[in-house]
């Protein structure tokens, strides 16, 4: 009973942390994620792309059943198809045949295993047959340039193969996968020459039946099973898409039916009739409702389409900014199950005979603590004593004794290390800067405790004493000492706590590479912010466990302060 | 017997404060005390009963006249360990046992250990606390604590026992208890015992004789002569003239109010 009702405050405020933990976490990482969201560099791009038919006859066209064909024209080849055809669900009809569309073949093994297919033309707006059936083209960007050092790449899932320079990767052998992001074993080259970065100069993940490779490959989804015909069509017929708008001699100002379109999309193509534009007569004044102004009015009775462009299609990271917050790869501060989660992992990543293990740090850094504890306690409670003993003396080092504890702690390592190094002191192999340090901070607390304590006796005690014809010494020893416990231990717990942070401070600075100190630092440098809660978890829990073994040594050694 | 164990001579005494605020705690003090006597010392707060307890025992140095105890001055006295002071607190020191407690004097004076021993558990048997001597004080209820108190000022058999209101905290049924042993060991020890007392019944079943004192300037207002038969018991409190004498002594006090 009793110690349920030690331990239940202490556990109600740890569930309290944890769950504290997640309005925390999501406050600090939210600009992040807000900034994920809304970064358009970041987001899925799409092409719309006018529909290409499934397959044809002389006088019908079959279009995919999702195909829209409700504001669009024929157009072989660029060139828009004069108004004789009739449309039907899926299909239309031409009142008269067109020429035959000529396959082109393939090359490639198809041995049931080969994916890669290589064409003698880089128009990839050709629609390809496997064994007359038309696959679908549809592939996923990298968000993340190559820069010649970046080996990891985003993706919005892992499923399908993944195409980079014209080769398809092989998990195991080219990459490996953490999560949605991509490893590849050697790092991305940098797109070097001059004109745009083609798509396929990043990662891509195969979404649909194919994708490009590069200009003259491509990769299929699934290896086609041996015999299989691939063909892709000589020339074009496509259901393209007309932009909206007024052509009535005087409108220059057209709207695509997607809007959010990628601004300088370099794939854009616009006709009006069957001249495709330049970049230079067209300028898209509103990517968002995806309105285009041309430079010439068309006139009236022709025709503006065009047969794909690209539009932002959604946040890599999600459609919500909360989706965005649990998908970054790296909360600035971790998710408090994150955290625990860690743990385990972090505890055996190194087992005890490294000196990387987690619990050999700890001891090390311990050990720093307790000796730098008693140096801070010879020396503070000699300075207590004198001062007790010499007013005068406590008025002439007291302010000096307080000026130390305003130096840059951090600056006194270095300093340290010069001046010892001269004395052939090898500083870097010993505990000596961590008990200097944490000495250094730990005798503050304990010298005016202690000074306070020795002061701090009853009258009537005194008066007592002095009735006896008690000495100086004597009155020290039987009287002040014990008096001063009660100020003591609680001074001791502050320097403890600042001994263990001294031994912290010192093990950062020196060259030694032990102790939690030097493991804060190496996760700072990394970078690693999970593992360093994992650490701040374990000299917190360090921190508490010596402030309680100088409650239990207070129990033990002066179980009647207790009882004052 | 004619010969004052301790004697107050015009003694001053005047607490300098902040400011010329001084406080005049004792005036023209004059007071002779003959051995195994038992003087009790009664007055309103501010009278100097205190002040006049620890001018005895060298606590505080009077501003002017002359206090000799046992012809020597306070201060020799205080070396020489001639007088056990009980305060009002027990003040005993928490990290020693009972026994230790009881012992802390004779350490300070040196005396061997085995000594110190047989001194406290004698002494202890005395105040009746044998089976306590291995507690430690909070375990102990305010009246044994107040006994080891005592206890602890006769370790080293001083000839005075200066008390300040030893009997002030505890309640009534073991003050009375503890003012029966207190008589029992000043006959038995025959020591000199000097009582402050806020208590008009305790000062008369006390003491030999009781000075009642004034306060602002503390002085000496009446001395009166107890002549209850010794030893004193339980019957003592409900005799006549134990009751005439608190009248007397209670009369002298509303005297003390009436003259200032």
């Amino acid at each position: 009973m009793k110690r349920i009702r030690n331990t239940a405050p202490l556990l109600v405020v740890l569930a309290g942390l944890f769950v504290l933990g997640y309005p925390m976490a999501f406050l600090l990482g939210y600009p992040q994620a807000k900034n994920n969201f809304e970064d358009r560099n970041r987001w899925i791009q799409r092409v719309i792309k006018a529909a290409p038919p499934l397959n044809l006859d002389s006088t019908t066209l079959r279009f995919d059943a999702a195909a829209d064909l409700s504001n669009g024209l024929l157009v072989r080849d660029g060139t828009p198809l004069a108004d004789r055809y009739q449309i039907e669900p899926g299909k239309i009809k031409l009142s008269q045949p067109i020429p035959l569309i000529v396959p082109v073949g393939v090359e490639g093994l198809v041995d049931g295993q080969n994916r890669l297919f290589h064409v003698a033309t880089a128009e990839r707006e050709r629609p390809l047959y496997l064994n007359g059936k038309l696959m679908t083209m549809a592939y996923e960007v990298a968000p993340e340039k190559p820069d010649g050092q970046r080996e990891t790449f985003t993706f919005t899932d892992t499923k399908g193969v993944f195409v980079f320079r014209g080769k398809w990767l092989q998990l195991g052998k080219d990459y490996a996968l953490d999560g949605d992001t991509l490893r590849l074993y050697e790092p991305a080259p940098l797109w070097l020459e001059l004109r745009a970065e083609p798509e396929w100069a990043r990662p891509l993940r195969v979404t649909g039946d194919y994708a490009w490779a590069d200009d003259k490959t491509i990769v299929l989804q699934e290896p086609p099973p041996p015999g299989s015909e691939i063909v892709l069509g000589e020339s074009t017929v496509t259901w393209a898409e007309k932009l909206r708008g007024p052509i009535d001699g005087a409108n220059r100002t057209f709207a695509f039916s997607h809007g959010d379109l990628v601004p300088d999309d370099a794939t854009r193509r616009l006709f009006v009739g069957n001249r495709q534009l330049s970049p230079q007569e067209y300028l898209i004044t509103d990517a968002k409702q995806g309105t285009v102004v041309l430079k010439e009015t068309p006139p009236p009775g022709s025709i503006v389409w065009t047969d794909w462009y690209t539009i932002y299609d959604h946040p890599t990271c999600g459609t919500t900014v909360l989706q965005c917050f649990f998908s970054l790869p790296q909360h600035p501060m971790p998710l408090p199950h994150e955290i625990i989660a860690r743990i385990p992992s972090f505890v055996m990543r190194y087992d005890f005979q490294s000196e990387r293990n987690v619990v050999r740090e700890a001891i090390y850094t311990a050990q720093g603590t307790l000796v730098a504890l008693l140096l801070g306690s010879i020396v503070g409670m000699t300075f207590a004593v004198l001062f007790v003993l010499a007013v005068p003396l406590e008025r002439a080092l007291l302010p000096w004794v307080i000026a130390s504890q305003t130096v840059p702690i951090i600056a006194l390592v270095p300093m340290l290390v010069l001046i010892l190094a001269q004395f052939g002191v090898q500083i870097q192999s010993s505990r000596l800067p961590s008990a200097l340090i944490g000495g250094y901070l730990s005798f503050f607390p304990i010298t005016v405790g202690m000074t306070k304590g020795l002061r701090s006796v009853d009258p009537l005690k005194l008066d007592l004493m002095r009735s006896y014809g008690a000495t100086r010494p004597q009155e020290f020893m039987k009287l002040r000492f014990y008096a001063a416990m009660s100020y003591l231990f609680p001074s001791l717990k502050v320097g403890v706590a600042v001994s263990l942070l001294g031994a912290l401070i010192s093990e950062t600075e020196t060259s030694n590479a032990k102790g939690l100190g030097f493991a804060i630092l190496g996760q700072v440098q990394a970078g690693n912010v999970a593992d360093l809660w994992v650490l701040f978890l374990v000299t917190a829990a360090m921190g508490i466990l010596f402030v309680s073994v100088v409650g239990w040594l207070e129990k033990l050694i002066a179980p009647w302060v207790r009882k004052l | 017997m004619n010969t004052p164990i301790i004697a107050f001579q015009e003694v001053d005494k005047v607490f300098a404060s902040r400011g010329s605020n001084h406080l005049v705690a004792l005036e023209h003090v004059n007071l002779s005390i003959v051995p195994e006597e038992f003087i009790a010392f009664i007055g309103p707060s501010g009278c100097g009963k205190t002040t006049l307890l620890r001018l005895a025992a060298d606590l505080e140095q009077p501003t002017s006249g002359r206090i000799t105890i046992k012809e020597k001055t306070p201060e020799q006295a205080r070396l020489d360990r001639d007088y056990g002071y009980v305060f009002q607190d027990p003040v005993l020191y928490e990290w020693r046992t009972v026994e230790q407690n009881v012992q802390l004097p004779l350490e300070i004076m040196g005396v061997p250990k085995p000594k110190r021993e047989t001194r406290a558990h004698h002494l202890l048997g005395l105040v009746g606390l044998s089976e306590f001597s291995h507690h430690y004080p909070w375990q102990l209820s305010g009246g044994m604590q107040q006994r080891v108190s005592i206890a602890r000022a006769l370790s080293f058999s001083p000839s005075i026992l200066l008390m300040d209101e030893p009997f002030g905290a505890l309640d009534e049924i073991t003050r009375e208890q503890m003012q029966l042993e207190l008589l029992r060991i000043w006959r038995n020890l025959k020591t000199t015992v000097l009582f402050v007392t806020h208590s008009i019944p305790e000062a008369v079943f006390l003491s030999t004789r009781t000075v009642v004192m004034s306060p602002r300037p503390g002085r000496i207002h009446e001395i009166i002569e107890i002549d209850l038969p010794q030893p004193r018991t339980v019957e003592t409190r409900e005799c006549e003239r134990f009751f005439e004498l608190t009248t007397v002594v209670r009369e002298s006090l509303r005297g003390t109010e009436n003259g200032h």
